[in-house]
């Protein structure tokens, strides 16, 4: 398969006052394939939304580039990328914020192809409805007259519209209730097979994302800690992280293990060294000298850890 | 939503008894004022004519407009007072010889249309730099809101009346455009001007939390212009607000209208404005204070109303408060 979307060493950083700068993304290197689906997993505020964004041209990264089939995206000019928009598209979390309330869901729904000056928008819209499995009766109502799980599919339709190669889904069924949530997950897997579209789903929800997920990229502050084939990251684990996470999952089968020790530190302070070391279990003196790079471990994995548990 | 909304706003009307009643009030000083000319020429005046000779009839009687004084000391001549009965010189004469009730109505319509007009330059302006500062951010932003904070600090009414001042000689020449100095465009300008940074803040304000919501980021994504996110994310949204400033920015216009006149430096002679009159009537105030009360009574129902409206329609469009 070939590569869609690549991500060389991107930084993504925010000045805060005093001279301070929060490091939001910190050097993150992936690649989506296309077709492929590519979860993005970690706690809030470790820079996963602020990575999708970016990938996806919400916001220039501060450095390292991003391309889209090839092309360099990051850094281009709104109206440069316009062409590369239609392409690829973002699915948000909150379904009820991402609508305009003042227009109707026929004209949201519209708006893409009105940009992107496609013709027969009429017929592309019932289609677009068809595909997640709303009726036509839709069009005419406001966003808020729906439920959220209902918002979600209209939400999906309208990533849709523009035929994208990938979409960028930023937590697509954290809002939702649990049944909700099965529809809209078993929506994405009929999408992905039907159109082929590649996606990267960003969530802290381990059970989602194993339902959802061909790959995983674990992320700790900012970095990825942790990638590879979801069966494989998920049923054995190399990074402490990925396994701390993972232990966090209550089951009924055996005792929840203790949680990691401390607090994530601040972005705007991250600890020297590999970033994890202030937690982890297993961290020896070379941690917080020397910052581990992200090398290949058995299938293909890759892991950023001086003492990986699986090699 | 809006449509429903302000159906419902119609719906819940009977519960709210004040509004429907500054509603009537508004409607009638409106109607009133407009009648202007229809009454004028019923009881048969020229409200904008000196007429100090003139004559008058009452209860069968030929009567002169200007009366020797009824004081001790019988200086001067004291204008026709009101007897209140239908028909010419109702509300008696002023120190011209002119109808005092055909003057407040054409008064009102002049107080009025500056009010409103007034109100409507200073929201467009308002909100087309709420808009630019809020959306766009960054240095415009700084640029803009600091401009705002200097004009803010001017107090309004000498803001107005430095302005006033320096135009009411010789009108107002902006490249080509040369406005009159007795045009009415002139207060209108000012008092637009004087408001803009009452009215900016509330929506430079809506606007910048509205550029950071979700649905102006997936317009982005989508890749919508500047202008297109503007006109048809931020403008639909930022309407509530403008609605809601809508009659309290009219009545704050009104009263710096009426301010002007009354310091003759708003509507100009012979035309009529409340604060024009009400200036009138000052001389008289012992006298025949109907001419300055008549007005002013004018002056604070239609606020009244305007108040009473806006804090109606903020209470149920925009439950967090716009302005203040």
């Amino acid at each position: 398969m070939s590569i869609l979307l690549e991500a060389r060493s991107v930084e993504k950083h925010y000045r805060l006052g005093g001279g301070r700068v929060l490091q939001a993304v910190a050097g993150v290197s992936l690649q989506v394939r296309r077709g492929e689906a590519l979860a993005l997993v970690g706690e809030s505020g470790c820079g996963k939304s602020t990575l999708g964004r970016t990938l996806i041209g919400l916001g220039a990264p501060t450095s390292g580039e991003v391309l889209f089939d090839g092309a360099r995206i990051s850094g281009l000019s709104d109206r440069s990328l316009r062409p590369y928009r239609a392409r690829m598209q973002m699915v948000f979390q909150d379904s009820s914020a991402s609508f305009n309330p003042r227009r109707t869901v026929g004209e949201a729904l519209a708006e893409p192809l009105k940009i992107h000056r496609r013709t027969g928008i009429v017929e592309r819209v019932h289609e677009l409805l068809d595909q997640v499995g709303m009726s036509r009766s839709v069009l005419k109502r406001y966003p808020h007259e729906f439920s959220g799980g209902q918002r979600q599919r209209l939400n999906i339709a309208r990533a849709l519209a523009l035929g994208p190669e990938l979409l960028v889904a930023d937590e697509p069924v954290s809002a939702l209730d649990v049944s909700v949530q099965a529809q809209i997950v078993n929506l994405f897997g009929d999408l992905r097979s039907q159109l082929g579209v590649a996606c990267v789903f960003i969530s802290h929800d381990l059970a989602v994302v194993r339902q959802m997920a061909d790959r995983i990229a674990v992320m700790y502050l900012g970095g990825i800690v942790e990638q590879g084939d979801g069966l494989a990251v998920l049923g054995a684990p190399a990074h402490p992280y990925t396994k701390a996470l993972l232990d966090a999952v209550p089951r009924p089968d055996r005792p929840l293990p203790p949680p990691l020790a401390g607090d994530v530190p601040s972005p705007v302070n991250p600890p020297s060294g590999c970033r994890f070391h202030t937690r982890c279990p297993i961290a020896q003196a070379r941690c917080a000298q020397e910052r581990p790079e992200l090398r290949g471990i058995t299938g293909g994995r890759e892991v950023a850890c001086h003492y990986p548990l699986v090699s | 939503m809006l449509k429903d909304r302000s159906l419902r706003w119609l719906d819940g009307l009977r519960a709210r008894k004040g509004t429907v009643a500054a509603l009537f009030l508004l409607a009638g000083i409106v109607l009133a004022s407009l009648s202007a000319p229809l009454y004028a020429a019923m009881v048969g005046v020229d409200p904008f004519a000196s007429d100090l000779a003139g004559t008058t009839q009452r209860g069968g009687q030929t009567v002169d407009l200007m009366q020797p004084n009824d004081n001790p000391l019988h200086l001067g001549l004291t204008p026709l007072g009101p007897d209140w009965q239908p028909g010419p010189y109702a509300l008696g004469s002023d120190s011209q010889g002119r109808d005092v009730a055909a003057r407040v109505l054409y008064g009102g319509r002049n107080s009025l249309l500056i009010a409103a007009t007034a109100s409507l330059l200073c929201l467009t302006l308002a909100g087309m730099i709420g808009i630019c500062a809020g959306y766009f951010g960054g240095w415009v932003d700084i640029i803009l809101s600091r401009i705002l904070d200097i004009m803010w600090a001017i107090p309004v009414y000498l803001f107005a009346i430095s302005l006033s001042v320096v135009t009411v000689g010789h009108g107002l020449r902006l490249g080509p455009f040369v406005i009159g100095a007795d045009s009415l465009l002139i207060p209108i300008v000012i008092i637009a001007l004087v408001y803009v940074p009452y009215a900016a803040r509330p929506l430079r304000a809506r606007a910048l939390s509205l550029a950071q919501a979700e649905f102006v980021m997936a317009a982005r994504g989508m890749g919508a212009s500047h202008g297109r996110i503007v006109l048809r994310e931020i403008l639909p949204n930022l309407a509530t607000t403008m609605v809601v400033l809508g009659p309290l920015v009219m009545a704050l216009c009104l009263l710096a209208e009426s301010a002007l006149s009354f310091l003759s430096l708003g509507v100009q002679a012979p035309a009529a404005s409340w604060g024009s009159i009400i200036q009138d009537g000052e001389g008289l105030l012992y006298t025949r204070p109907a001419v300055a009360i008549v007005p002013g009574i004018a002056i604070v129902l239609t606020v009244l109303a305007l108040n009473v409206l806006g804090n109606s329609l903020r209470d149920h469009l925009d439950p967090k408060g716009a302005g203040r």
